[in-house]
């Protein structure tokens, strides 16, 4: 891998991680379409996406500081507590809840679906069906809203993350796993998830970044020890994973705000067309 | 109610998940992992955080009232 690939990729990851388009799926295609000659099957990537994993979980945890300091403060209070008390420890509980799911299936599966799918025809055909998966999400929340008001009075009538029951955080939590199938949106997946169990779309996606961080950290803190394999250029991995970090910080604060009225439906439309034609392309 | 079965069965499958997550980071055991890893880091750190979150789990338990 070049400099500027390494470069290009820590940038697209960032973009990609969340928003709503797989990063991972992007990741297998565009170097393919590129006519790019390394693989991200190949063990020796492992170190550089472990730093672009990190670069992005250090991103929202700057971007969330506070509300990790509330939520780590308010899991603790409550582990000793034996009971939940206020939002803080809710949501703290919520997390790990939501988080149980993919941290299984990331480390019993991860390693086998990453062989099984990670062709780029595969990963095009699953970024199809993730574009189905947001524009059937932002359907049937259309059937759940009141017709006759404003789109901020539509938002409105839904709920925060706090408000989720146990039994939805961990269904939203495990829609994750399907963040294991390259072409298949973890952040998606997870607000397609927060949609229907009506929260907010700008709750479902700050719930989606917060449910992200201590899986994609934990990724990422993982695989530290790869980094010190011989032959690893650690300065230049390191510049792509600030890159990466960058794009990330960027594409939340976007989105955050995209989705105070705004809705899945322009993601959904691209994967569509970008998993076609990029199965079209790779024939 | 302290002493509740639940608490207690909480308690004990700490344990248990305890002694795997040992065990794998050992390398004794290498059920799902990669073969060719002879220290199973990731498999031992979920399952000492997943006995860390059964712990939890049994002080929930012991500070819930019983039903009737």
């Amino acid at each position: 891998m070049t400099s500027a690939q390494a470069l290009f990729m820590g940038l697209l990851q960032g973009a990609t991680e969340l928003f709503p388009v797989s990063s991972l799926g992007h990741a297998v295609i565009i170097p393919s379409l590129l006519r790019w000659s390394f693989k991200q099957s190949d063990p020796s990537f492992l170190p550089f996406l472990v730093l672009l994993h990190l670069g992005t979980a250090t991103a929202l945890v700057i971007l969330y500081w506070r509300q990790w300091a509330r939520i780590v403060a308010g899991f603790v209070r409550a582990a000793l507590r034996g009971r939940i008390g206020g939002e803080d420890e809710r949501l703290a509980f919520l997390l790990v809840v939501g988080t149980i799911p993919a941290g299984l299936a990331g480390v019993f599966f991860q390693s086998y679906f990453k062989q099984l799918f990670a062709n780029p025809r595969a990963a095009a055909g699953f970024l199809v069906l993730n574009g189905v998966i947001l524009l059937g999400a932002e359907l049937l929340r259309r059937r759940a809203e009141r017709r006759d008001a404003s789109r901020a009075e539509q938002e409105a009538a839904f709920r925060p993350a706090e408000a989720l029951s146990f039994k939805a955080a961990l269904l939203v939590g495990a829609c994750q796993v399907g963040a294991l199938f390259p072409g298949i949106s973890r952040s998606g997946a997870t607000m397609a998830g927060g949609l229907l169990a009506g929260l907010r779309h700008q709750e479902a996606a700050r719930f989606s970044f917060l449910l992200a961080t201590p899986v994609i950290a934990a990724a990422g803190l993982l695989e530290v020890p790869e980094l010190f394999k011989p032959g690893v250029p650690l300065g230049l991995y390191a510049a792509a994973a600030v890159l990466s970090g960058a794009a990330a910080y960027a594409s939340a604060r976007f989105l955050i705000r995209w989705f105070r009225v705004g809705r899945l439906d322009p993601y959904g439309v691209y994967c569509v067309l970008a998993g076609a034609a990029a199965l079209a392309l790779l024939r | 109610m302290k002493g509740t079965p639940l608490a207690t069965g909480l308690l004990v499958l700490a344990m248990v998940l305890v002694v795997i997550s040992i065990l794998y980071a050992l390398g004794t055991i290498g059920w799902f992992a990669n073969s060719a890893d002879t220290h199973h880091y990731k498999h031992a750190a979920l399952f000492f955080v997943l006995a860390v979150l059964a712990a939890v789990g049994a002080n929930f338990a012991r500070n819930r009232p019983l039903a009737g």
